[in-house]
């Protein structure tokens, strides 16, 4: 941190006592009172519907009762059984491992790219150009992955683009979509050529934020364009990138059902297939609320678990976390 | 002073909820029943399935309203998860009257005891509705001696599946279209060294390619294989089909992308000139040869009759079986005006009127050949939704003035029918909802496809079939294979 | 030092253009196939411009009466939707980034605590069927007028504005609610304008809480009305096609239509967004 920073006299990540405790009482209402609508709401449409999950443990059938409330009173408690049937078969512990891979793979090397990308535009001084580019990398994040799976089946395919080029070079051509070797860097890659534009968009408002007043006093100081970004960019936007890379672990399970769905194929299943995707598979035509009830709490309570350990770590590693 | 701001801007927000909700509500239809209207006939709130129009101002739901008397008040199911849509909203205590469903949907609702008896109203109600329709198409919708919905069966048993070829190539080459296997293969080769094209491209999602399997002996998912009934995967010579089509992959005669294909993708192998042997069929030709006209104007797409095997094998599944059922759920409070709607719409003065309009204005007959005139024909695009049923014995020449909307389309359809000899029916194509078939069917379905693909695509050996097999029995197969024999021996007697 | 400089300078940019083109390309091919004929779409010739060029796809899809109508739900769902939850979002996260707030940490779990936990499809229908809200506008605004995460979001970057800004106000009497009016609100532009951004952009693709809610035909929303016009009439493997729906089957190029009029508007957003990036509002307000 730059001298800069200390004298703007930020406010810092944990609790420190600047604000007048003294005055605590009167001002804490005054924030309460804001809280109150925002508190209501939250406890309306998300933990009212909560006795929801009740059905993961239930044999439950919608008409058992006089009406879909009843029913979910009234269906019998199973205990584990619903659970034991998806995680009890025996695809399913590679399933949770190519989960949780596959998950893996996409943070570690499409989290920073974002932030490189927001960081390099930040230099761009032609504003008409940065604007446009702005604007143009963020368009894939609006397609759906039925047209954009379709697309890259015609640039990566075995007749495709990429391929003609390589028999050209004199190579092989390389069946991205089929051969299960290479087909987890084809997920790795199509994601982040979808998404990477809208994550900058989080970041170049992050960089916006950051008082002018650092640059100048890092610029008085000698630094120039590239340590500039390190000392002064980097810093002013670590609390989100802190606070995205907490909720992007914890969110580990998650996979993306649609992306998945539209790529893969038989020939892949032992590496991409995924716990939506798999279950999705074996119960096909079948309306479940059950399964998907139970699949959903399991997801949510290892995200939680992740989400609570991270927040921890990062904490005690960098001093930043959520709360 | 802000805070007084702030405490009048969450008042608001509280207040405007309800107001709003208010709003929104007196926005609803007009045409609710109200208890004074007894007299009139009440307004039925209908429900399809999810198509791609607007029912309230479809041309087609008005001529039915004026015919039958009985305002619709249609309700379409989402593309999405509309089963479950479905059901939560019955669940609820929707008042559904009629719902104009698919069979598995109808399977799933009569599972859950949620649609009632018709035999008291059809009786009372329905004199047309039985007249229209054939007793061994009500078999589908009778369980437990009683009738639970209103079977609509298909116009026509069709040929829906076939492979085209580039005619115009074949004639280069000096060869007919083929007619047997042996044909097949060797035409797929002359494709391969003389015109140095993809000889043959498929689909990933079809598992079985039915010209092709014809040669085996295999067609309809279920076949009575000496009394009982036999799955497709166990019925004798699908092995061979595998293995035949596995060694057209490996020989590179078989488009090696397979896996990985949807029919855009086959279909644009055909229309570019990429692929001589493609999917084809009288749905898909009406945009298909235009395409490839337009690439190659000499070009020609021929048919592949189902082809006959080397001990004469030769059989194509018929489309035979139901369109679609409509029922009634017993939260509805209009019984007996849902079966008289239904009934006026197959009663014989209105039903031609209902299906393809007036003679003259929406089409021409020609002695029994129906044809459309366009543009009214249009009109009529949508009439299916709201049609219950149907007159079996007449519908099917109806019908044929619907495939005659294109000229391709139709040239192809007469043309794929002409297979029709060899065709083969589905035993099960009209037994009543059995419960193994609706919770199995559809997952194994998947699995059988994805096991094909690996012994064609994926290096899969055939001497692992039998464990796959068992593995398909324990899937939920041997319970299904069960349950629909135990159908089909009381069945025939 | 200055030829480093120019050499960085026209690397970044030819890197940058680049990384635009490759993303840029894929939409000027959907925008070509919905303007080119069905045949050449098809037969895969459509590449980056129009062939056959032709605007009957956008006519006849814009000129399907519930287009107008649809199109006018998704407008008002979006603007409305926006703006209030601009305010719920901006009033839960300002107290809570507030380390002195007691609780905060508990207040902060109970937020998070709902962005991983959920009750399913069954009970979120039966609460809006409950307050009366289907088959109204607002049953796509009401259950999703607060997200967690752009509250976090906002809150991350109310904690990196200087302490000072407020104290200076607070010491001439102002409460919290004043600070955030008045002083916050008008230097988090940044933050506000991207929030605005990820809820108009969520409001205006939503089509399932529609889907759900809404059955009335009037009432849906454009991405409902024209994802239905797309996917109907595809097999799926729990369906195949009956003889009727084999009959109208929709072509390729008024599916690429429907993609570019769904997404043309919400595109238009970002641009007007961007003058609220502006660099540094934060300066003039310190010093005082």
């Amino acid at each position: 941190m730059t001298a800069g920073a200390e004298a703007a006299g930020k406010i810092g990540p944990e609790g420190s006592p600047r604000r007048g405790v003294a005055r605590g009482g009167r001002a804490d209402l005054d924030l309460y009172l804001l809280l109150a609508l925002p508190l209501a709401f939250l406890l309306v449409f998300r933990y009212v519907p909560l006795y929801g999950i009740s059905i993961a443990f239930k044999d439950f059938n919608l008409f058992t009762g006089r009406d879909a409330f009843d029913s979910i009173v009234k269906s019998p408690w199973v205990g584990l059984a619903n659970f034991r049937r998806v995680f009890g078969t025996p695809d399913f512990l590679q399933v949770l491992l190519n989960t949780v891979i596959i998950s893996f793979y996409k943070i570690a090397f499409l989290f920073p790219i974002p932030i490189l990308v927001a960081v390099l535009l930040n230099e761009v001084r032609i504003v008409p150009f940065k604007k446009a580019v702005q604007t143009v990398i963020y368009l894939p994040h609006f397609l759906s992955w039925v047209i954009v799976g379709g697309m890259f089946l015609g640039i990566l395919g075995i007749d495709g683009v990429v391929n003609r080029a390589v028999t050209a070079l004199g190579g092989r051509p390389v069946r991205f979509f089929m051969d299960a070797s290479v087909f987890r860097g084809l997920l790795v890659f199509t994601s982040g050529w979808k998404e990477t534009g809208w994550s900058t968009i989080l970041y170049l408002a992050a960089i916006t934020s950051i008082d002018t007043q650092l640059y100048e006093a890092a610029e008085m100081d000698g630094a120039g364009r590239f340590r500039q970004a390190l000392h002064v960019t980097v810093p002013g936007i670590l609390n989100i990138v802190v606070f995205l890379l907490i909720l992007r672990i914890g969110n580990l399970l998650s996979a993306d059902f649609d992306q998945i769905l539209v790529l893969y194929n038989p020939l892949v299943y032992k590496v991409a297939d995924v716990i939506p995707t798999y279950v999705y598979r074996i119960g096909l035509g079948q309306m479940d609320f059950v399964t998907g009830t139970a699949v959903g709490l399991f997801n949510s309570v290892v995200s939680f678990t992740f989400i609570l350990s991270a927040n921890f770590l990062s904490k005690r590693l960098v001093g930043r976390s959520i709360w | 002073m802000s805070k007084h701001r702030v405490m009048v801007l969450a008042a608001a927000a509280a207040l405007l909820l309800p107001v709003a909700a208010e709003c929104g509500g007196s926005r609803e239809a007009p045409g609710a029943v109200s208890a004074a209207a007894e007299k009139a006939k009440p307004t039925l709130k209908y429900v399809i399935v999810n198509a791609a129009f607007d029912p309230a101002q479809d041309p087609a739901k008005k001529v039915f309203e004026e015919r039958t008397g009985y305002k619709l008040e249609v309700f379409m199911l989402p593309a999405e998860k509309p089963l479950e849509k479905l059901n939560i909203d019955l669940a609820s205590g929707t008042e559904y009257d009629i719902l104009n469903i698919s069979r598995s949907w109808y399977d799933n609702l009569v599972a859950n005891k949620v649609l009632i008896p018709l035999d008291r109203l059809l009786d009372q109600y329905g004199a047309n509705i039985k007249a229209a329709i054939g007793a061994e198409t009500w078999l589908c919708t009778t369980q437990d001696g009683a009738i639970y919905g209103v079977p609509k069966r298909n116009p026509m048993d069709t040929v829906n599946d076939a492979l085209g070829v580039r005619g115009d190539w074949l004639d280069e080459m000096g060869r007919r279209v083929p007619q047997t296997l042996e044909e097949f293969t060797a035409a797929l080769k002359a494709f391969q060294d003389a015109k140095k094209v993809l000889p043959l491209t498929a689909v990933a999602a079809s598992g079985q390619i039915p010209t092709i399997s014809s040669a085996f002996g295999v067609s309809t998912y279920w076949k009575d294989v000496g009394g009982t009934l036999v799955p497709r995967m166990k019925q004798p010579g699908f092995q061979e089909y595998v293995a035949y089509v596995a060694g057209l992959y490996k020989a590179g005669l078989l488009d090696n992308e397979m896996p990985v294909n949807k029919s855009e993708n086959t279909n644009e192998k055909l229309t570019s000139g990429k692929a001589a042997v493609a999917p084809y069929s009288w749905g898909s030709a009406a945009s298909l040869r235009p395409g490839l006209q337009k690439n190659f104007p000499k070009a020609r797409i021929d048919i592949i009759h189902p082809l006959k095997g080397a001990a004469g094998q030769q059989e194509i599944s018929l489309n035979k079986g139901l369109d679609a059922v409509a029922g009634i759920p017993r939260m509805s409070k209009h019984a007996e005006d849902a079966v008289k709607y239904m009934n006026a719409c197959l009663d014989p003065k209105n039903f031609k009127a209902l299906t393809i309009g007036e003679e003259g204005v929406h089409h021409t007959a020609d002695n029994g050949k129906y044809a459309p005139l366009f543009p009214k024909f249009n009109e009529f695009a949508n009439g299916n939704y709201f049609m219950n049923g149907m007159i079996e014995r007449e519908y099917g020449a109806y019908w044929q003035a619907r495939v005659r909307k294109n000229d391709d389309m139709y040239a192809t359809f007469a043309e794929m029918m002409k297979s029709a000899p060899v065709g083969r029916t589905d035993p099960t194509a009209f037994a009543p909802s059995l419960d193994k078939v609706s919770k199995y069917l559809n997952s194994l379905k998947q699995m059988e496809n994805d096991y094909i693909i690996m012994l064609i695509a994926g290096g899969e050996s055939l001497s692992g079939y039998d464990k796959f097999l068992q593995d398909w029995d324990k899937a939920g197969g041997a319970e299904m294979v069960k349950q629909v024999n135990d159908w089909y021996r009381t069945a025939r007697k | 030092m200055v030829r480093r400089s120019i050499c960085f300078t026209v690397a970044n940019a030819a890197f940058l253009l680049l990384l635009a083109l490759a993303m840029l390309l894929p939409f000027l091919h959907v925008v070509a196939k919905s303007l080119s004929s069905e045949a050449a779409v098809v037969s895969g010739l459509v590449a980056f411009l129009p062939v056959d060029f032709q605007t009957g796809t956008f006519r006849y899809v814009l000129s399907q009466p519930q287009t107008a109508g649809s199109f006018r739900v998704s407008v008002f769902v979006t603007v409305v939707g926006t703006l209030l939850s601009l305010l719920l979002t901006t009033i839960a996260a300002y107290p809570l980034s507030k380390p002195s707030l007691r609780g905060r940490k508990w207040l902060l779990l109970a937020f998070v605590f709902t962005m991983l936990f959920g009750g399913g499809m069954i009970p979120n229908y039966l609460l809006v069927k409950r307050l009366g809200l289907t088959n109204t506008v607002w049953a796509m605004i009401l259950p999703s007028l607060l997200n967690v995460f752009n509250m976090l979001v906002m809150k991350s970057f109310f904690e990196e504005l200087p302490a000072s800004l407020e104290e200076a106000a607070k010491m001439d009497g102002c409460s919290n609610a004043g600070v955030l009016f008045r002083i916050v609100l008008p230097v988090s532009l940044p933050v506000l304008a991207t929030v605005a951004l990820f809820y108009s952009v969520s409001y205006w693709n939503d089509f399932f809480t529609a889907l759900l809610y809404v059955s009335k035909a009037g009432l849906k929303p454009l991405q409902l009305y024209l994802y239905e016009l797309l996917t109907r009439s595809l097999a799926t493997p729990d369906r195949t096609l009956t003889a009727d729906e084999m009959l109208n089957l929709t072509p390729d190029c008024v599916r690429a239509a429907t993609v570019v009029i769904t997404t043309a508007p919400i595109l238009a957003v970002y641009p007007f967004l961007q003058k609220y990036f502006v660099k540094g509002m934060i300066l003039g307000s310190v010093k005082g």
